[in-house]
């Protein structure tokens, strides 16, 4: 069955297996709940932003970096093994847990319908993200790795060419780019 | 009658201080055009502040133009005398602390330092809202500013001090939603208009005993269709070029595609890596109020780099996926 959650989650379930996880989902309290924390889970790993309020926040992304085995995926796809056992095991602190019923109301825009009501889903996953907050993690950085500014550097160089905001400050722009140093 | 006479008193108001706004609002961008022709067209030579985070730094910069020509440069005054040139041709940058040059070449048919044009107005219309502000002095000299904030929280606002006589912007302050600055430039010093030597757009250090890098593009890559795609663009963004090209100390082309909002950019660049090689940086970085977000899909390293918050980058690093 949680095989047949993360390919509902990836979306690579046919239409009629879709529909009998879609029903499972809601009449089946358990599932749902192991359904969300696969999806908070995975917008962590992926970064996506999530709009609760701080205090959640960073109890998940401090649960998170306990983990160093999700701290640098080399992709979803590769990683999502791992999650699932993550996730299926208790590794997952009561305190995620509890935090990702609340959280993933806030990260689901789109097939998250109404908690309350357990209405089934009308889509996939993939709905389009619209929340937007203030989180930001640092979920994926290689250790080693002393001079990440040189190579931003180089895409800051190639990317001002092509900002409008660059064709009003001119030169001005470019300023980033000179007085980087100090930031290392 | 009393309440009629009231009623198209209020009326009449309304129309009247609605005129106002809209007024407002085509003033504010005629200023805006305004900066972006001064840009271009001015010669000027200054030195200016720029504040980030709690750093404080000053440059040098000198504009000149001759026959339609732009030729440039920027020089840090202090720590390091990093430099930049960019003439028609390529931008370079001189990084004595590194020893190296850094070349990149010019792209995108006069694309590169896009103005703010008639018809992209609208799109900005969308994404933000432009106000006229109050008049002010900067560098000794009378500015006008115009105030720019986000509809939401994908972009930055701004605040420009555009010089009363040219419309060249003296200074910009980006901001957060909540209005407050997070990146400050602003000129102390500043001559407009003056004759400028080509002398004075040479480097200070020749780089002779510097290491060159250079990039390389095609001409032909300009505006391929990209072969990704975005799927979680966030609001008011669409696509304004896509390219292929070869970085500087990079040995494997890069497509570029760059997404715009009529005001702020978003660069996603895509990169093949070369196999048992580590991915470099990963995860989020900034510098100033720019912010980059690194990621790896299947064997591909993904940057976005943008002049706009940490969520938008990182929203659309995770929504790359390679086209059909």
């Amino acid at each position: 069955m949680k095989e047949d959650l993360s390919a509902f989650i990836d979306g690579e379930l046919s239409g009629q297996e879709q529909e009998r996880v879609t029903a499972l989902l809601a009449k089946d309290a358990d599932f749902k709940g192991t359904w969300e924390r696969y999806h908070l889970i995975r917008a962590a790993m992926r970064n996506e932003v999530i709009d609760v309020n701080q205090g959640l926040a960073e109890r998940i992304a401090a649960q998170l970096q306990s983990e160093p085995a999700v701290l640098a995926p080399q992709s979803w796809h590769q990683t999502r093994q791992k999650v699932l056992r993550l996730a299926g095991s208790l590794a997952i602190a009561a305190s995620v847990a509890a935090v990702a019923i609340v959280g993933v109301q806030f990260i689901q825009t789109g097939p998250v319908t109404d908690g309350a009501s357990g209405q089934p889903l009308a889509q996939g996953p993939a709905a389009p993200q619209e929340t937007i907050g203030p989180v930001e993690r640092q979920l994926a950085v290689t250790p080693g790795q002393p001079d990440p500014g040189h190579g931003l550097n180089l895409y800051l160089v190639e990317h001002n060419e092509f900002s409008p905001s660059s064709g009003i400050k001119g030169m001005m722009s470019y300023g980033r780019v000179v007085s980087y140093e100090n930031e290392r | 009658m009393t309440v009629l006479a009231l009623r198209s008193a209020f009326f009449i108001g309304g129309i009247f201080s609605f005129s106002i706004v809209a007024q407002g609002a085509g003033v504010a961008n005629d200023w805006l055009m305004k900066m972006s022709q001064a840009a271009r067209t001015l010669n000027y030579e200054g030195t200016f502040v720029y504040q980030h985070n709690n750093q404080l730094e000053a440059m040098q910069i000198v504009h000149r133009v001759d026959n339609g020509s732009i030729n440039e440069k920027l020089v840090s005054l202090n720590g390091v005398p990093r430099e930049v040139i960019r003439d028609n041709q390529e931008v370079r940058c001189y990084l004595p602390d590194e020893n190296s040059v850094v070349v990149e070449h010019r792209k995108a048919n006069g694309k590169s330092f896009p103005s703010i044009l008639p018809e992209n107005l609208h799109l900005l219309d969308n994404n933000y809202e432009i106000r006229l502000g109050r008049k002010g002095r900067i560098a000794d000299r009378e500015a006008q500013l115009v105030a720019i904030s986000p509809q939401d929280q994908y972009r930055y606002g701004y605040s420009l001090w555009a010089d009363s006589k040219t419309g060249l912007v003296l200074a910009a302050d980006l901001t957060d939603t909540r209005g407050r600055a997070i990146e400050r430039f602003m000129f102390t010093q500043i001559n407009i208009g003056s004759d400028i030597e080509p002398s004075a757009l040479r480097p200070r250090s020749e780089g002779k005993n510097m290491v060159w890098h250079r990039g390389s593009w095609d001409w032909a890559s300009e505006d391929l269709k990209p072969t990704w795609k975005v799927t979680r663009l966030p609001k008011g963004f669409a696509l304004s070029a896509s390219m292929i090209s070869t970085m500087p100390m990079r040995s494997v082309p890069a497509e570029h595609i760059v997404f715009s909002d009529g005001l702020a950019a978003v660069s996603v660049f895509i990169e093949r890596m070369k196999r048992g090689k580590k991915a470099g940086m990963r995860g989020p970085s900034s510098m100033g109020a720019v912010h980059a977000y690194s990621t790896v899909v299947d064997d591909y390293r993904v940057t976005v780099v943008g002049e706009v918050p940490a969520a938008t980058v990182a929203q659309i690093a995770g929504s790359v996926t390679a086209g059909d």
